[in-house]
């Protein structure tokens, strides 16, 4: 136990190796939700199809489900992801769309973190009078807003009114350059084409708005309470003393210590960053994996639900596993293990 | 921009988590001292407060006797069709010509029902199993080893957005309200088990457990009345609050499963805003922004009390967060929690 790289590497790994049978339950669970309760799958997929087709879908749910998990686990750690009912593979489906959802993701965080936790700071300095009321009635809004009114509101009036597209991730589908990354703005970058990066954020800056609005409370409200409790302490008087400046102050001395608490909460919203791409990208047709989602839970595509659903576990723990480790670069108390 | 004050919020949270309530208890304040001490500290929460309170009354008769607050039935012809906001019908009314005023008001029994009954099977469910897991965490015992057990499935749950889950097992379960509430209700009592085994682990080391333990109180009676009471408070507050999250949550599992028909003889908001769908936001607006506006001022009611409640009730609000979330958990069987290292990033003596 201790700082050094070793341990952080036995941390990581061991942190990992956790993720395996938390991604095996998930992975049993959604199998059996899925499979138990809808109850003749061919008759929603294949309405009016008769002979062959129907025969094919009965031969391959009509057996015990515990054979039915063997068989789709085995193919699992072959690496087959399964279909589609339509027989579209998951797994290229997903690995294509996750890249616009990370992006879509680090859009939101980082809106908000420039404007969420300067508003926390705003907030813990005028605590308990009116600006600290309009923060918390500001990210309160947010908390409150069902993410389909959000996102809606933000597409049919917002849109329009700065001007900004409401769907989609270019202007035009396939953009004119090569989608290596399949993240736009990185894509428009690598091609070395400006004025694409420019349309690649106009479409990019609204639904990455709308999540972050939807998420942006827990940010605050933990800035504001990690900033109650350094703002006392001696040292943030000791600056004050010394003359400095109430911004130095604030933003320097005080958000620094105030921020270790803050980090650790960012690797929380990432469950709800994720589960509101869902809804986001639906709307403004985002070609991510929340679309994705969307699409194969209504369906219903059962592979495609049970890839989904660890896809995002995975991206929960992962992004939960970033913050612990950035928490440990900021606060040189914690030790690894 | 001054220098900042002492907040009134920080002030009331000064005290010592187990003296304060000691002291409450023995100088008698109750429940209106309680609800004095929450509105000056926050005027917000009041608005919050009447707000809840007029809409468990509106829901009520709403229940009990429709025609009181709605003019209409839900799915009963007005004869007027597609109107924008008027005195006869304050929210229009859509292309069946139902009023959407009536449908809104008569919507609020059913979703204040479902913000209870699922955050309430939660709490019952999640807490019970945190009480469990936290009182009897002894490793190599019995207890300990169902403590663990609870644990690492609670993990499981709550390593996922659980909105995912509850979507993917919503529409496979199909259409029903019941159906809807076991959907969201099997993803969201983890959090409570996080919550209240942290709220015991804190408590069940300090000195009026011990005695009672070592007066020979049984394990069970301990745990009813003496753990049970003082984690009580931190949960009551994330319950307030969790009755809007489930709301928000639960409208989209309307735009994404509907599994509350509609036009129907219950209206629900999120399947109502998801009905009149997105296409009709510019040419009939009201008919979307009338629930959805009902679901978010119902939230941000719920939000306001909650929010204001935490600030009085639950000092320690920030640093149970912070060890639910912390890559080291606290040692189990003998120390507090507030001895975690995580611990000494938020209570860096002054």
């Amino acid at each position: 136990m201790g700082r050094s790289p070793g341990d952080l590497a036995i941390f990581v790994g061991k942190r990992l190796l956790q993720l395996l049978p938390v991604l095996f339950g998930i992975i049993v669970l959604t199998f059996f939700f899925t499979h138990v309760s809808v109850i003749d799958p061919c008759a929603v997929w294949y309405p009016h199809a008769k002979g062959g087709t129907l025969a094919n879908c009965h031969a391959t749910f009509h057996r015990p489900l515990l054979d039915q998990f063997a068989q789709y686990f085995g193919n699992l750690l072959h690496g087959d992801w399964g279909a589609s009912q339509t027989g579209v593979a998951v797994f290229p489906a997903i690995a294509a769309s996750v890249p616009a959802t990370v992006e879509l993701v680090l859009a939101a965080l980082f809106l908000m973190v420039v404007i969420g936790i300067p508003l926390g700071v705003v907030a813990a300095q005028a605590a308990g009078r009116w600006k600290d009321h309009l923060v918390r009635i500001f990210y309160l809004s947010g908390w409150a807003t069902p993410t389909y009114l959000g996102a809606v509101l933000a597409a049919i009036f917002l849109a329009p009114a700065l001007g900004l597209p409401s769907g989609g991730a270019f202007s035009t589908k396939p953009p004119p350059f090569p989608e290596y990354t399949h993240m736009s703005v990185v894509d428009a970058l690598l091609a070395g084409n400006l004025p694409w990066v420019a349309d690649a954020i106009s479409h990019l800056i609204l639904p990455a708005a709308v999540l972050a609005f939807i998420n942006m409370g827990i940010v605050t409200r933990m800035t504001r309470s990690s900033m109650l409790e350094v703002l006392p302490l001696d040292y943030v008087k000791t600056a004050r003393m010394k003359g400095l400046s109430e911004f130095w102050v604030l933003y320097k001395h005080a958000l620094r210590n105030a921020l270790i608490t803050t980090t650790t909460v960012l690797g929380v919203t990432a469950g709800g960053l994720l589960a509101g791409t869902v809804v986001i990208e639906k709307i403004f047709i985002w070609p991510g994996v929340g679309a994705y989602a969307f699409e194969s839970i209504t369906a219903p595509n059962f592979d495609g639900t049970i890839a989904v659903v660890a896809v995002f576990a995975i991206g929960v723990v992962v992004a939960n596993l970033i913050a612990d480790i950035l928490y440990g670069v900021l606060d040189p108390r914690v030790e690894w293990r | 921009m001054g220098a900042s004050s002492p907040a009134p919020t920080q002030a009331t949270s000064a005290p010592a988590r187990g003296t304060r309530r000691l002291r409450s208890t023995e100088e008698g304040i109750g429940a209106l001292g309680t609800f004095w001490r929450i509105l000056r500290a926050n005027p917000l929460s009041l608005v919050g407060f009447l707000l809840v309170a007029f809409l468990i009354v509106v829901g009520v008769i709403g229940a009990v006797a429709p025609r009181v607050v709605a003019p209409y039935a839900p799915t009963q012809s007005t004869g007027v069709f597609n109107q924008g906001p008027s005195w006869a019908h304050p929210f229009g009314t859509d292309g069946n010509s139902f009023d959407i005023y009536s449908n809104v008001v008569l919507a609020i029994p059913l979703d204040l029902g479902i913000g209870l009954v699922i955050a309430g099977s939660a709490l019952l469910l999640g807490g019970g199993l945190g009480l469990i897991a936290g009182y009897w965490d002894r490793p190599r015992s019995v207890g300990g080893a169902v403590a663990t057990v609870i644990l690492r499935v609670t993990d499981v749950f709550l390593s996922f957005p659980s909105l995912i889950l509850a979507l993917a097992i919503g529409v496979s379960l199909g259409r029903g309200v019941w159906q809807a509430i076991l959907a969201v209700s099997v993803t969201w009592w983890p959090y409570y088990v996080r919550l209240v085994r942290g709220e015991v682990l804190a408590i069940k080391h300090l000195p009026y457990i011990t005695a009672a333990r070592a007066a020979g109180v049984k394990d069970g009676r301990i745990v009813l009345r003496h753990v049970l009471r003082n984690v009580l408070d931190p949960v009551l507050v994330y319950f307030t609050l969790d009755i809007g999250t489930v709301l928000v949550t639960f409208s989209t599992i309307g735009f994404v499963a509907h599994p509350i028909p509609y036009p129907g003889p219950s209206p629900e908001w999120g399947s109502m805003m998801s009905y009149y769908s997105a296409a009709l936001v510019t040419v009939h607006p009201w008919t979307i922004l009338a629930p959805g506006a009902a679901i978010f001022v119902t939230v941000l009611a719920f939000s306001l009390l909650g929010d204001g409640l935490r600030d009085v009730l639950d000092p320690r609000s920030r640093r149970a967060l912070v060890r639910s979330v912390a890559p080291t958990p606290p040692p189990e069987s003998t120390q507090a929690p507030d001895a975690a290292p995580l611990e000494s990033g938020g209570s860096t003596p002054g």
